[in-house]
């Protein structure tokens, strides 16, 4: 297979695939699973550019959210009826309130899995941080949402920048035999850091203006206040729609409004991207291998919600009364064929073979 | 004390393992079936609504600590939530099934276990406090019913069994409930292939490292 970069919208879907999939339980095997079939695809199919450094970052993130849910539940936790570990003294507070106190078995498990969930949600988006290039993406977002999409962009690449950043500079401390562990070191590498930050978004922005960024095709006054009655009454429509779908006492009609106010947003969003005009330089294809690459993910996704009805017990495992946490084959397959773009997308271009 | 928290640990684990291997104790190892005779314990009225038993009576003997402590030790099997623990009762007797409750947070507003005082011969009450801290009162009645309310604001109903003393009527016991009979090959399968997926990982990123 020819090296080349995949579509980052197929990583997008894929690692966002994943992420739905881990929302869906809270089997720690499970989530152990899409944790370490993420991992396998990005050592596999990672380019070697800077943003591709960071999914180390997002695992530390990871264990973080983790470490603090179990800190938090021993700290507010208390008597819950279950196994005590921890005989901890309980320090009382005003109104029943008291921090540590005996902490059970239970309480510690739940804390786990639920920062579990969420860490593993973490590293998806992690994963496709280091697989796809994130500024690639921005070609692929329609012209409604571009300027939506330029400040997403520029959100979801400040993470991998500065992981870069604070590599080159600790490198250049090394080279000049200085600190680069330790807290002393710390003065020495931010302020670098955070000067690196300043002239590179300096730069991008110099960089963006003499591409014309921003500039906007002419649209007469009349147009304009379609396209911001449209956006605006339409986002009021969905969220007064979506109330009425999640508010079960309600007599009034959720669905429709939530249709209505859809279509209308999208009108307005259509006709708001005749402001933008864009032509694309080089445009990523969109080949079958991304087609796999997504339909991998959004594959693996579907089937462990259809396959969710065959053992449901093993998607919560429970908690009290205690118990192992099982995985059914069903849910394990189904995971793994996320694993599939390990073998399927073409290598990146910067790997030697 | 680290010798005694490492006790404490592998006794957990002990009983987990334990428990997996011989399933979950037999759910009538505790307490009587029917009403509680004149100051014998505090009765526990289970009305299962539509999940489709017939309701469970049973005797917990002496007066429990609280509500869920009734339960248990009337020998009925209850199962909290992943969240909140036993502070809230999800399932009764293994019911509602995880098919169509997960347990993870706070059960269903429209599908949910409501909690009911009465004393001897008296009429249902709601309980004003959760299972866990409220304290059973001596002789007296504990009513659990599973209520469908159309909508979360409306109120559940009390137990269709009313708050008498029958003359030893023979209830059907409750039947076991079959959980994790035998060893939790889930667990050794699951831990198995995220070994193997993770240390391929490892293997390849370590391979072009070293290139």
């Amino acid at each position: 297979m020819r090296s080349r970069a995949l579509h980052p919208g197929a990583w997008w879907v894929w690692a966002l695939s994943l992420a739905v999939a881990a929302s869906r339980t809270t089997n720690p095997l499970l989530l152990g699973l899409i944790i370490a079939v993420a991992g396998f695809v990005v050592a596999n199919r990672r380019s070697a550019a800077p943003w591709a450094l960071a999914f180390r970052l997002y695992a530390y993130v990871g264990a973080l959210i983790v470490a603090s849910r179990v800190l938090f539940r021993i700290l507010v936790g208390g008597e819950d009826g279950g196994h005590v570990l921890l005989a901890l003294p309980r320090i009382p507070l005003t109104a029943g309130l008291s921090l540590l106190g005996p902490t059970s078995a239970e309480a510690l498990l739940g804390g786990f899995y639920d920062g579990l969930r969420l860490a593993t949600m973490v590293v998806c988006v992690g994963a496709a941080n280091a697989l796809a290039n994130p500024k690639r993406l921005l070609k692929a977002v329609p012209g409604a949402l571009y300027e939506v999409g330029t400040a997403v962009t520029v959100a979801l690449t400040v993470a991998p920048q500065l992981v870069e950043s604070v590599q080159r500079v600790r490198r250049a401390r090394r080279l000049r035999a200085g600190r680069t562990r330790g807290l002393r070191a710390v003065k020495g590498i931010v302020v670098p850091v955070l000067e690196d930050a300043m002239d590179r978004a300096l730069r991008l922005a110099a960089a963006m203006d003499s591409r014309g960024y921003g500039r906007r095709a002419y649209l007469s006054p009349g147009v304009r206040v379609l396209i911001a009655a449209c956006v605006l009454s339409g986002l009021v429509g969905v969220c007064v729609g979506v109330y009425g779908v999640l508010d079960g006492t309600s007599s009034w009609p959720g669905v429709p409004l939530l249709v209505l106010g859809l279509a209308v947003a999208v009108v307005g969003f259509v006709v708001g991207g005749r402001r933008v005009r864009r032509t694309a330089y080089r445009p990523d294809p969109w080949r079958w291998p991304e087609t796999a690459v997504a339909l991998a993910g959004v594959g693996s996704c579907v089937l462990l919600f259809v396959s969710a009805r065959i053992d449901p017990a093993n998607l919560y495992p429970s908690l009290s009364p205690l118990r192992w946490p099982e995985v059914s084959l069903v849910h394990v397959v189904s995971l793994l064929v996320a694993a599939l773009p390990a073998f399927v997308a073409p290598p990146s271009p910067g790997v030697v073979r | 004390m680290i010798a005694a928290r490492f006790a404490r640990l592998s006794a957990v684990c002990a009983l987990l393992l334990g428990a997996s291997f011989a399933g979950a104790a037999p759910a009538s190892a505790t307490g009587t079936a029917g009403t509680c005779p004149e100051g014998g314990g505090v009765t526990v009225v289970v009305d299962f609504g539509d999940l489709g038993p017939q309701p469970l009576v049973r005797c917990a003997p002496g007066t429990p600590a609280n509500g869920i402590a009734a339960l248990q030790e009337a020998g009925i099997d209850v199962a909290g939530s992943q969240k909140y623990g036993l502070a809230v009762a999800c399932r009764i007797d293994g019911k509602p099934g995880p098919d169509v409750e997960s347990c993870a947070g706070m059960p269903s507003a429209t599908a949910y276990w409501s909690y009911w005082h009465a004393a001897a011969g008296g009429t249902w009450e709601s309980s004003q406090e959760g299972a866990q801290t409220s304290k059973p009162v001596a002789g007296g009645f504990e009513g659990w019913a599973f209520a469908r309310p159309k909508s979360a604001n409306d109120l559940p109903a009390p137990p269709k069994v009313a708050p008498v003393r029958q003359a030893a009527t023979p209830a059907p016991a409750p039947a076991p409930a079959e959980q994790g009979g035998s060893f939790p090959w889930g667990l050794v399968i699951g831990a198995v292939v995220i070994v193997v997926v993770a240390g391929a990982g490892i293997v390849v990123a370590r391979r072009r490292r070293a290139q």
